[in-house]
């Protein structure tokens, strides 16, 4: 990120192959993080970021193997910052599609993954740049934060899976 | 995919054995269910008490098993977690759902139920 902010407490940069089993391992890595050094909903950080990776997988990926994941979070007191990239397939419009809005008493059995994307995360965006997809949003604190922040130089942090 | 099932008379009680109902185990965790079920089968309990995590897909399925049971049986969530029930009401589909209220233990819910794996 460009002018990443100095009052970082931990960055995170990985690799992931695009797949559902990826995915989990790493939503649970970083929620864990965001739950033990921030004052952002833990909760908002996991079901965010995994949908954004659902979605990688499921259509920029089609579910094939091969493709490679870049994972970037930035862990302030009270924002989570995160970049998505991949070598998958563009998004149709090479824009961000709207939430369906199904009715619940259809039961639609999918369709919840954007709309809570949209929901959940600030400053959302998407661009398609040499080959690859970019999508950047923001997790913020709502309220006072949970914990007293620690100010510690920031630290890298590498998921290693 | 762990999903513990337990027949008692027309109930059927099922908990999903997974900290995380997600895109990784959505599909497996339909099949299954659609095993349990039966045609002597009236009233369905899923308890997702051991579920911390659900995202989409795992909502998904939970609706999916919704469909599976029909409207002529009964079909109750219980044992949401915060996390969880969260997801469903930023969705709306708690308004579609038989919910029972958090806390408190489950009078059926069996210590030892029988656990498959798979």
């Amino acid at each position: 990120m460009n002018g990443a902010p100095w009052n970082r407490i931990a960055d995170i940069h990985n690799l992931m192959p695009g797949t559902a089993q990826a995915t989990r391992r790493n939503v649970g890595f970083v929620a864990a993080i965001a739950r033990r050094r921030t004052g952002c909903d833990p909760d908002r950080v996991e079901t965010v970021l995994a949908e954004v990776l659902n979605n990688v997988v499921e259509h920029a990926c089609r579910n094939r193997a091969g493709h490679v994941v870049g994972l970037e979070v930035w862990l302030l007191p009270r924002d989570i910052w995160v970049r998505v990239t991949d070598d998958g397939l563009p998004m149709p419009g090479a824009q961000l599609p709207e939430a369906k809005a199904t009715p619940p008493e259809a039961l639609p059995e999918g369709g919840f993954g954007l709309s809570l994307i949209r929901r959940l995360a600030r400053d959302l965006r998407y661009r398609r740049e040499d080959g690859r997809n970019i999508l950047t949003f923001r997790v913020s604190a709502e309220t006072a934060p949970r914990v007293s922040a620690p100010r510690r130089p920031a630290e890298r942090r590498t998921a290693g899976v | 995919m762990q999903l513990e099932t337990r027949r008692t008379g027309d109930q059927l009680y099922v908990r999903a054995g997974e900290a995380r109902l997600d895109a990784a185990v959505a599909i497996r965790f339909k099949d299954r269910f659609r095993d349990a079920l039966d045609d002597a089968v009236r009233r369905v309990v899923l308890d997702l008490s051991q579920v911390e995590f659900i995202d989409s897909s795992g909502l998904g399925a939970v609706v999916a098993v919704l469909k599976l049971a029909g409207p002529e049986r009964s079909f109750t969530l219980a044992g949401l977690n915060p996390a969880v029930e969260k997801v469903f009401r930023l969705t709306r589909m708690d308004t579609v759902f038989t919910i029972e209220p958090a806390g408190g233990a489950r009078a059926d819910a069996p210590d030892a139920v029988r656990a498959g794996t798979g």
